[in-house]
């Protein structure tokens, strides 16, 4: 979602800047610029967050229509603007539901497992992580996800949770500590 | 996660230190509890952050936490790679309205326009409610 480049930061945020201008001044189909670009690390986010694809896309779909209709409101950077949006999405998710089950279909990248047996126990780490991770708190699960999934720096993910990279660098230590409590027995 | 797996970057196996910062809220050092921990050490935290190379948290007592952290590296590596199904733009673009996007102004910043009418009922309301506010202060003064 945001490079590491300082340069590249501003580049993509003022064209993110001029899209929005042209998406405001009429030109609807520009939108799809915006969807394009941030589309892929939103959904990875709803999708470790919920563990559902039906929800993460319904997710992501009602994030974007609500930053189209506020897009006059939007100050600073979009990428981020927008990421509160679909956290905040998930967070009133996890908290009006509980799950019992948790899959997700296949990504479209090939596999690169050889044998059925890999790919069998592949199916198995996901499904094991999958419930493992959703029996943490949401905050713990939120950090884990934008660290380890999303690949982004501490000091990225306090200036999008509004809170210290102390108090992120903690939650993602437990949200480690209590995802090997669970399953190392299985897989150390 | 293992931004600097492959790297030969040298660790000296400090700890590292935490700045001091009682200034910070209380609600950014509370950790909502949870399920059951395991103990890791300090230097397999900093190797997950990308902080240290892999050699320096190569030793005998941390080795069935890497061997755990690389294996779920496996899982984690292919939720990495996850894209947006395709017919999620359609449906975006489908939904969202066919005008462009509005400034939602609130009320107390939106320009009002004052008519003769307008403003003969507002010089009426207030001749009222000051003829009624007298009124009521000189009776209580009585």
């Amino acid at each position: 979602m945001r490079t590491t480049e300082p340069e590249q930061i501003v580049d993509q945020d003022d064209s993110d800047q001029r899209v929005i201008q042209r998406v405001l001044a009429g030109d609807r189909d520009e939108f799809t610029v915006l969807i394009t670009r941030y589309s892929d690390p939103l959904y990875r986010h709803a999708l470790c967050m919920t563990g559902s694809p039906d929800v993460a896309e319904d997710i992501l779909q009602l994030s974007f229509i609500k930053a189209y209709q506020h897009l006059a409101e939007v100050r600073g950077r979009f990428d981020a603007w927008v990421f509160r949006i679909v956290a905040n999405g998930c967070k009133d998710w996890l908290k009006n539901i509980r799950r019992s089950h948790l899959s997700y279909d296949e990504d479209d990248q090939p596999s690169g497992y050889a044998t059925p047996e890999e790919e069998l126990d592949r199916t198995e780490l996901r499904s094991d992580l999958d419930v493992a991770l959703s029996s943490l708190p949401a905050s713990l699960r939120e950090a884990f996800v934008m660290k380890h999934v999303e690949g982004r720096s501490y000091e990225e993910m306090a200036d999008l949770l509004g809170t210290t990279v102390g108090a992120l660098k903690m939650r993602v230590h437990r949200a480690r500590e209590a995802l090997q409590a669970l399953l190392e027995e299985k897989y150390a | 996660m293992f931004d600097d797996l492959q790297s030969d970057g040298l660790n000296d196996g400090r700890k590292r230190e935490r700045p001091a910062s009682p200034e910070r809220p209380l609600s950014d050092r509370e950790v909502p509890l949870g399920p059951p921990t395991a103990a890791i050490a300090d230097a397999v935290h900093a190797w997950l952050d990308g902080e240290v190379p892999e050699s320096s948290v190569r030793r005998a007592e941390w080795s069935r936490d890497v061997d755990f952290w690389k294996r779920m590296n496996e899982d984690l590596e292919r939720r990495r790679r996850m894209r947006t199904p395709a017919h999620v733009q359609g449906r975006i673009m489908e939904a969202i309205p066919q005008h462009a996007p509005q400034m939602i102004t609130p009320w107390w910043r939106r320009e009002f326009v004052v008519t003769p009418t307008s403003a003969l009922v507002a010089a009426a309301t207030l001749l009222a409610v000051a003829v009624a506010a007298t009124a009521a202060v000189l009776r209580f003064a009585r």
